[in-house]
Protein backbone atom coordinates (compact mmCIF):
# COMPACT_ATOMS: atom_id res chain seq x y z
CA UNK A 1 0.00 0.00 0.00
CA UNK A 2 1.14 3.54 -0.64
CA UNK A 3 1.76 6.01 2.06
CA UNK A 4 -0.62 8.85 1.33
CA UNK A 5 1.00 10.97 3.19
CA UNK A 6 3.61 11.15 1.37
CA UNK A 7 2.22 12.24 -1.65
CA UNK A 8 1.48 15.88 0.14
CA UNK A 9 5.38 15.94 -0.18
CA UNK A 10 6.97 17.97 -2.94
CA UNK A 11 10.48 16.79 -3.07
CA UNK A 12 12.45 19.02 -6.11
CA UNK A 13 13.49 17.11 -9.24
CA UNK A 14 17.11 15.67 -8.95
CA UNK A 15 20.00 16.97 -11.69
CA UNK A 16 19.58 13.60 -13.27
CA UNK A 17 16.08 13.62 -13.98
CA UNK A 18 15.76 16.95 -15.36
CA UNK A 19 19.07 16.14 -17.75
CA UNK A 20 17.55 13.39 -18.91
CA UNK A 21 14.00 15.49 -19.06
CA UNK A 22 15.54 17.88 -20.73
CA UNK A 23 17.44 15.01 -23.62
CA UNK A 24 14.05 13.60 -23.95
CA UNK A 25 12.29 16.62 -24.57
CA UNK A 26 8.44 16.34 -24.07
CA UNK A 27 8.75 13.20 -22.73
CA UNK A 28 8.30 12.94 -18.43
CA UNK A 29 10.66 10.71 -16.34
CA UNK A 30 9.60 8.37 -13.72
CA UNK A 31 12.65 8.78 -10.83
CA UNK A 32 13.54 6.91 -6.79
CA UNK A 33 15.32 8.36 -4.20
CA UNK A 34 16.69 5.43 -3.80
CA UNK A 35 17.80 2.15 -6.06
CA UNK A 36 15.05 -0.13 -6.35
CA UNK A 37 16.30 -3.00 -9.19
CA UNK A 38 18.15 -5.42 -7.33
CA UNK A 39 19.86 -8.98 -7.97
CA UNK A 40 21.04 -7.14 -11.58
CA UNK A 41 24.13 -8.77 -13.70
CA UNK A 42 26.91 -7.12 -15.86
CA UNK A 43 24.61 -7.59 -18.69
CA UNK A 44 26.91 -5.98 -20.76
CA UNK A 45 30.22 -7.30 -20.06
CA UNK A 46 32.74 -5.90 -17.38
CA UNK A 47 32.85 -2.55 -19.12
CA UNK A 48 31.72 -1.16 -22.03
CA UNK A 49 32.11 2.39 -23.86
CA UNK A 50 28.41 3.91 -24.07
CA UNK A 51 27.99 5.89 -26.81
CA UNK A 52 25.18 8.03 -26.75
CA UNK A 53 23.50 10.18 -29.52
CA UNK A 54 20.84 12.51 -28.89
CA UNK A 55 19.10 15.58 -30.05
CA UNK A 56 17.98 14.25 -33.97
CA UNK A 57 17.53 16.83 -36.17
CA UNK A 58 17.34 16.85 -40.06
CA UNK A 59 19.02 13.35 -40.05
CA UNK A 60 21.91 14.16 -37.72
CA UNK A 61 22.59 13.72 -33.60
CA UNK A 62 23.53 17.07 -32.07
CA UNK A 63 24.26 15.79 -29.18
CA UNK A 64 27.34 12.87 -28.68
CA UNK A 65 28.34 11.72 -25.22
CA UNK A 66 30.84 8.68 -24.62
CA UNK A 67 31.46 7.06 -21.29
CA UNK A 68 33.05 4.55 -19.99
CA UNK A 69 31.21 2.08 -17.18
CA UNK A 70 32.66 -0.94 -15.57
CA UNK A 71 31.12 -3.65 -13.10
CA UNK A 72 31.74 -3.45 -9.75
CA UNK A 73 29.88 -6.14 -8.02
CA UNK A 74 26.46 -5.21 -8.27
CA UNK A 75 26.14 -2.19 -10.72
CA UNK A 76 28.22 -0.28 -13.80
CA UNK A 77 30.07 2.47 -12.60
CA UNK A 78 31.40 5.59 -14.39
CA UNK A 79 34.62 5.35 -14.58
CA UNK A 80 35.36 7.85 -16.97
CA UNK A 81 33.33 10.62 -20.15
CA UNK A 82 30.34 12.66 -19.39
CA UNK A 83 26.62 10.97 -18.99
CA UNK A 84 24.36 13.44 -17.80
CA UNK A 85 25.31 13.17 -13.90
CA UNK A 86 25.29 9.37 -13.83
CA UNK A 87 27.67 7.21 -11.45
CA UNK A 88 25.74 4.54 -11.55
CA UNK A 89 23.78 2.01 -13.87
CA UNK A 90 22.15 -1.18 -14.03
CA UNK A 91 20.62 -3.22 -16.59
CA UNK A 92 17.31 -5.78 -16.04
CA UNK A 93 16.22 -7.51 -19.23
CA UNK A 94 12.56 -7.65 -19.36
CA UNK A 95 12.16 -9.77 -22.44
CA UNK A 96 14.70 -10.90 -25.61
CA UNK A 97 14.57 -7.31 -26.80
CA UNK A 98 13.77 -4.66 -23.70
CA UNK A 99 15.57 -3.70 -20.93
CA UNK A 100 15.35 -1.64 -18.16
CA UNK A 101 17.77 0.45 -17.15
CA UNK A 102 18.36 2.45 -13.67
CA UNK A 103 20.87 5.66 -13.86
CA UNK A 104 21.83 7.14 -10.77
CA UNK A 105 23.80 8.78 -8.67
CA UNK A 106 24.05 8.97 -4.76
CA UNK A 107 21.04 11.11 -4.56
CA UNK A 108 18.60 10.24 -7.51
CA UNK A 109 17.51 7.09 -10.12
CA UNK A 110 16.09 7.44 -13.11
CA UNK A 111 14.60 4.81 -15.19
CA UNK A 112 14.84 4.25 -19.03
CA UNK A 113 13.77 1.42 -21.17
CA UNK A 114 16.33 0.07 -23.94
CA UNK A 115 15.09 -1.56 -26.73
CA UNK A 116 17.73 -3.93 -28.79
CA UNK A 117 18.11 -2.80 -32.48
CA UNK A 118 20.64 -5.39 -33.00
CA UNK A 119 23.66 -6.33 -31.24
CA UNK A 120 24.97 -3.41 -29.07
CA UNK A 121 22.56 -1.12 -30.47
CA UNK A 122 19.88 0.46 -28.80
CA UNK A 123 17.00 2.99 -28.60
CA UNK A 124 16.41 4.36 -25.22
CA UNK A 125 12.86 5.89 -24.06
CA UNK A 126 12.43 6.93 -21.13
CA UNK A 127 9.69 5.38 -18.58
CA UNK A 128 6.97 8.28 -19.04
CA UNK A 129 4.53 8.78 -16.32
CA UNK A 130 2.47 10.16 -19.01
CA UNK A 131 1.75 6.32 -20.26
CA UNK A 132 -0.73 6.14 -17.31
CA UNK A 133 -3.92 8.43 -17.03
CA UNK A 134 -3.42 11.12 -14.45
CA UNK A 135 -5.29 8.81 -11.77
CA UNK A 136 -2.77 6.36 -11.56
CA UNK A 137 -0.07 8.60 -11.86
CA UNK A 138 -1.34 10.11 -8.32
CA UNK A 139 -2.16 6.82 -7.42
CA UNK A 140 1.72 5.48 -7.98
CA UNK A 141 3.67 8.63 -7.73
CA UNK A 142 5.32 9.67 -4.30
CA UNK A 143 5.64 12.71 -5.24
CA UNK A 144 4.76 14.81 -8.71
CA UNK A 145 6.49 17.56 -10.20
CA UNK A 146 6.37 19.09 -13.46
CA UNK A 147 6.99 16.56 -15.48
CA UNK A 148 8.84 14.03 -12.43
CA UNK A 149 7.50 11.53 -10.73
CA UNK A 150 9.08 10.11 -7.97
CA UNK A 151 8.42 6.14 -6.81
CA UNK A 152 9.10 4.53 -4.02
CA UNK A 153 8.53 1.27 -4.60
CA UNK A 154 9.21 -1.31 -7.08
CA UNK A 155 6.02 -2.15 -7.66
CA UNK A 156 5.30 1.33 -8.38
CA UNK A 157 8.31 1.30 -10.75
CA UNK A 158 6.48 -1.82 -12.69
CA UNK A 159 3.25 -0.23 -13.08
CA UNK A 160 4.82 2.55 -15.01
CA UNK A 161 7.17 0.47 -17.03
CA UNK A 162 4.46 -1.88 -17.79
CA UNK A 163 2.72 0.83 -19.07
CA UNK A 164 5.37 2.30 -21.07
CA UNK A 165 6.83 -0.82 -22.93
CA UNK A 166 6.43 -1.32 -26.43
CA UNK A 167 5.03 2.98 -26.85
CA UNK A 168 7.20 5.33 -28.67
CA UNK A 169 8.14 8.92 -28.78
CA UNK A 170 8.28 11.63 -31.45
CA UNK A 171 12.30 11.66 -30.14
CA UNK A 172 15.46 9.46 -30.91
CA UNK A 173 18.16 8.76 -28.28
CA UNK A 174 20.22 5.98 -29.77
CA UNK A 175 23.04 4.09 -27.30
CA UNK A 176 25.93 1.95 -29.11
CA UNK A 177 28.07 -0.45 -26.95
CA UNK A 178 31.72 -0.45 -27.90
CA UNK A 179 34.83 -1.63 -26.52
CA UNK A 180 37.05 0.03 -24.16
CA UNK A 181 39.88 1.41 -26.25
CA UNK B 1 30.69 -7.52 -73.16
CA UNK B 2 32.85 -8.01 -69.71
CA UNK B 3 36.18 -9.09 -69.92
CA UNK B 4 36.43 -12.63 -68.74
CA UNK B 5 40.41 -12.80 -68.75
CA UNK B 6 40.64 -9.66 -66.92
CA UNK B 7 41.66 -10.56 -63.37
CA UNK B 8 41.83 -7.01 -61.33
CA UNK B 9 43.53 -7.36 -57.87
CA UNK B 10 41.15 -5.76 -55.06
CA UNK B 11 42.22 -2.18 -54.88
CA UNK B 12 42.75 -1.17 -51.09
CA UNK B 13 39.58 0.27 -50.17
CA UNK B 14 37.86 -2.94 -51.82
CA UNK B 15 40.25 -4.90 -49.34
CA UNK B 16 39.49 -2.78 -46.43
CA UNK B 17 35.19 -2.94 -46.79
CA UNK B 18 36.13 -6.83 -47.72
CA UNK B 19 38.34 -6.76 -44.05
CA UNK B 20 35.62 -4.95 -42.73
CA UNK B 21 32.66 -7.26 -43.78
CA UNK B 22 35.04 -10.36 -42.81
CA UNK B 23 33.52 -13.07 -45.44
CA UNK B 24 31.42 -10.89 -47.61
CA UNK B 25 32.49 -10.53 -51.29
CA UNK B 26 32.42 -6.65 -52.68
CA UNK B 27 31.17 -5.37 -55.84
CA UNK B 28 33.45 -2.49 -56.69
CA UNK B 29 34.11 -0.52 -60.03
CA UNK B 30 37.28 1.78 -61.51
CA UNK B 31 35.25 4.19 -62.31
CA UNK B 32 32.35 5.96 -60.44
CA UNK B 33 28.56 4.92 -61.45
CA UNK B 34 26.57 6.92 -59.73
CA UNK B 35 25.48 10.24 -60.94
CA UNK B 36 23.48 13.09 -59.95
CA UNK B 37 23.69 12.51 -56.32
CA UNK B 38 22.08 15.28 -53.47
CA UNK B 39 24.04 15.81 -50.33
CA UNK B 40 21.65 13.38 -48.65
CA UNK B 41 23.44 13.91 -45.26
CA UNK B 42 23.18 17.73 -45.39
CA UNK B 43 26.43 19.48 -46.22
CA UNK B 44 28.71 18.51 -43.05
CA UNK B 45 28.36 15.74 -40.81
CA UNK B 46 30.56 13.39 -38.14
CA UNK B 47 30.17 9.39 -39.41
CA UNK B 48 30.02 7.51 -36.46
CA UNK B 49 31.18 4.19 -37.53
CA UNK B 50 30.68 0.91 -35.54
CA UNK B 51 31.66 -2.72 -36.62
CA UNK B 52 33.18 -5.62 -35.46
CA UNK B 53 30.69 -6.84 -33.11
CA UNK B 54 30.77 -9.60 -30.74
CA UNK B 55 29.55 -10.15 -27.19
CA UNK B 56 27.29 -7.41 -27.71
CA UNK B 57 29.55 -4.26 -28.34
CA UNK B 58 31.59 -2.53 -31.33
CA UNK B 59 35.32 -3.77 -31.43
CA UNK B 60 36.16 -1.32 -33.90
CA UNK B 61 34.85 2.23 -33.74
CA UNK B 62 36.06 4.79 -36.73
CA UNK B 63 34.97 8.59 -36.62
CA UNK B 64 35.45 10.84 -39.46
CA UNK B 65 33.89 13.90 -40.81
CA UNK B 66 32.89 14.33 -44.53
CA UNK B 67 31.82 17.92 -46.16
CA UNK B 68 29.43 18.20 -49.65
CA UNK B 69 31.51 19.56 -52.21
CA UNK B 70 29.50 20.14 -55.62
CA UNK B 71 28.89 16.50 -56.06
CA UNK B 72 30.26 14.43 -53.49
CA UNK B 73 30.92 13.91 -49.83
CA UNK B 74 35.04 14.47 -49.32
CA UNK B 75 36.67 13.25 -46.28
CA UNK B 76 37.98 16.10 -44.01
CA UNK B 77 39.30 14.80 -40.82
CA UNK B 78 39.51 11.63 -39.20
CA UNK B 79 39.11 7.35 -39.78
CA UNK B 80 37.42 6.54 -42.75
CA UNK B 81 38.60 3.17 -43.86
CA UNK B 82 40.59 4.75 -46.66
CA UNK B 83 37.77 6.56 -48.23
CA UNK B 84 38.32 9.93 -49.54
CA UNK B 85 34.94 10.23 -51.55
CA UNK B 86 31.49 8.86 -51.20
CA UNK B 87 27.91 9.50 -52.72
CA UNK B 88 24.57 8.07 -51.75
CA UNK B 89 21.46 7.46 -53.90
CA UNK B 90 17.86 7.01 -52.48
CA UNK B 91 16.30 3.40 -53.22
CA UNK B 92 13.64 3.71 -51.36
CA UNK B 93 13.31 6.25 -48.03
CA UNK B 94 14.94 3.97 -45.95
CA UNK B 95 17.38 2.03 -48.36
CA UNK B 96 20.36 3.94 -50.07
CA UNK B 97 23.34 2.79 -52.20
CA UNK B 98 26.95 4.06 -51.10
CA UNK B 99 29.52 4.43 -53.35
CA UNK B 100 32.51 5.10 -51.69
CA UNK B 101 36.02 5.59 -52.92
CA UNK B 102 40.16 5.93 -52.51
CA UNK B 103 39.72 7.40 -56.40
CA UNK B 104 41.10 4.27 -57.06
CA UNK B 105 38.25 1.82 -56.68
CA UNK B 106 34.50 2.47 -56.68
CA UNK B 107 33.19 0.21 -53.62
CA UNK B 108 29.18 -0.57 -53.13
CA UNK B 109 27.37 -0.59 -50.00
CA UNK B 110 23.85 -0.26 -48.99
CA UNK B 111 22.72 1.68 -46.04
CA UNK B 112 19.52 0.17 -44.71
CA UNK B 113 17.81 3.60 -42.30
CA UNK B 114 16.64 2.26 -38.82
CA UNK B 115 16.20 5.33 -37.02
CA UNK B 116 16.59 9.02 -37.61
CA UNK B 117 20.35 9.69 -38.08
CA UNK B 118 20.90 5.18 -37.96
CA UNK B 119 22.06 3.41 -40.56
CA UNK B 120 23.08 -0.49 -40.80
CA UNK B 121 25.65 -0.87 -43.53
CA UNK B 122 26.00 -3.98 -45.43
CA UNK B 123 28.14 -4.95 -48.54
CA UNK B 124 26.60 -5.23 -52.11
CA UNK B 125 27.24 -9.20 -52.13
CA UNK B 126 27.88 -10.28 -55.31
CA UNK B 127 27.72 -14.28 -53.78
CA UNK B 128 23.81 -13.26 -53.32
CA UNK B 129 24.18 -14.19 -57.40
CA UNK B 130 24.48 -17.41 -58.84
CA UNK B 131 28.37 -18.75 -60.25
CA UNK B 132 27.17 -18.33 -63.53
CA UNK B 133 25.53 -14.76 -63.22
CA UNK B 134 28.61 -13.45 -61.28
CA UNK B 135 30.88 -14.74 -64.42
CA UNK B 136 28.45 -12.87 -66.61
CA UNK B 137 28.33 -9.65 -64.67
CA UNK B 138 31.76 -8.95 -63.07
CA UNK B 139 34.09 -7.67 -65.93
CA UNK B 140 36.73 -8.83 -63.42
CA UNK B 141 36.36 -11.43 -60.58
CA UNK B 142 38.92 -12.58 -58.15
CA UNK B 143 38.07 -14.54 -55.08
CA UNK B 144 37.10 -11.73 -53.07
CA UNK B 145 35.59 -9.08 -55.46
CA UNK B 146 33.84 -8.61 -58.71
CA UNK B 147 34.73 -5.20 -60.56
CA UNK B 148 31.63 -4.25 -62.36
CA UNK B 149 31.67 -1.68 -65.72
CA UNK B 150 28.06 -0.80 -65.99
CA UNK B 151 25.46 1.07 -64.12
CA UNK B 152 23.34 -1.62 -65.36
CA UNK B 153 25.62 -4.95 -64.19
CA UNK B 154 25.51 -3.18 -60.55
CA UNK B 155 21.81 -2.58 -59.93
CA UNK B 156 21.81 -6.42 -60.93
CA UNK B 157 24.02 -7.20 -57.78
CA UNK B 158 21.88 -4.23 -56.09
CA UNK B 159 18.89 -5.82 -56.67
CA UNK B 160 20.08 -9.59 -55.40
CA UNK B 161 21.25 -8.11 -52.47
CA UNK B 162 17.96 -5.86 -51.05
CA UNK B 163 16.42 -7.56 -48.34
CA UNK B 164 18.99 -10.25 -47.61
CA UNK B 165 20.31 -10.15 -44.12
CA UNK B 166 23.71 -10.12 -43.72
CA UNK B 167 25.86 -12.31 -40.97
CA UNK B 168 27.80 -9.09 -39.62
CA UNK B 169 26.86 -6.19 -38.34
CA UNK B 170 27.81 -3.01 -39.25
CA UNK B 171 26.18 0.65 -38.33
CA UNK B 172 26.77 4.14 -39.20
CA UNK B 173 25.29 6.79 -36.87
CA UNK B 174 25.48 10.61 -38.38
CA UNK B 175 25.84 13.50 -35.85
CA UNK B 176 27.13 16.89 -36.04
CA UNK B 177 30.97 17.17 -35.90
CA UNK B 178 32.18 17.55 -32.57
CA UNK B 179 34.29 20.58 -31.84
Amino acid sequence: MLDHQLLTAKAAPGRIAVMLLAALLLAACVQSDKPLLTGTKPVLGDQFQLNLFDDFTDGKADTVRTAVFRWNTSRYVLVSGDLLDVKYLVAQPLDDSNSLLQLGNDKEYAYLLSRKLAEGTYRILPVDEKDLDAAAQKQNCVTQQGEICTIATRQQLDTFVHASLGKTIPYTMMAVISAVK
Amino acid sequence: MPDHRSRALAGPIALVLLAAVILAACVQSKTPMLTGTKPELGNLFQLNFFENFSDGMAATVKISVFRWDATRYVHVSGDSSEVKYFVMEPLSPNTFLIEATDEKVYAYLLAVRMAEGIYRVMPVDETNLDNATQARLCAAQSSDNCTVSTRQQLDAFVRASLGKTFNYAMFAVISSPSN
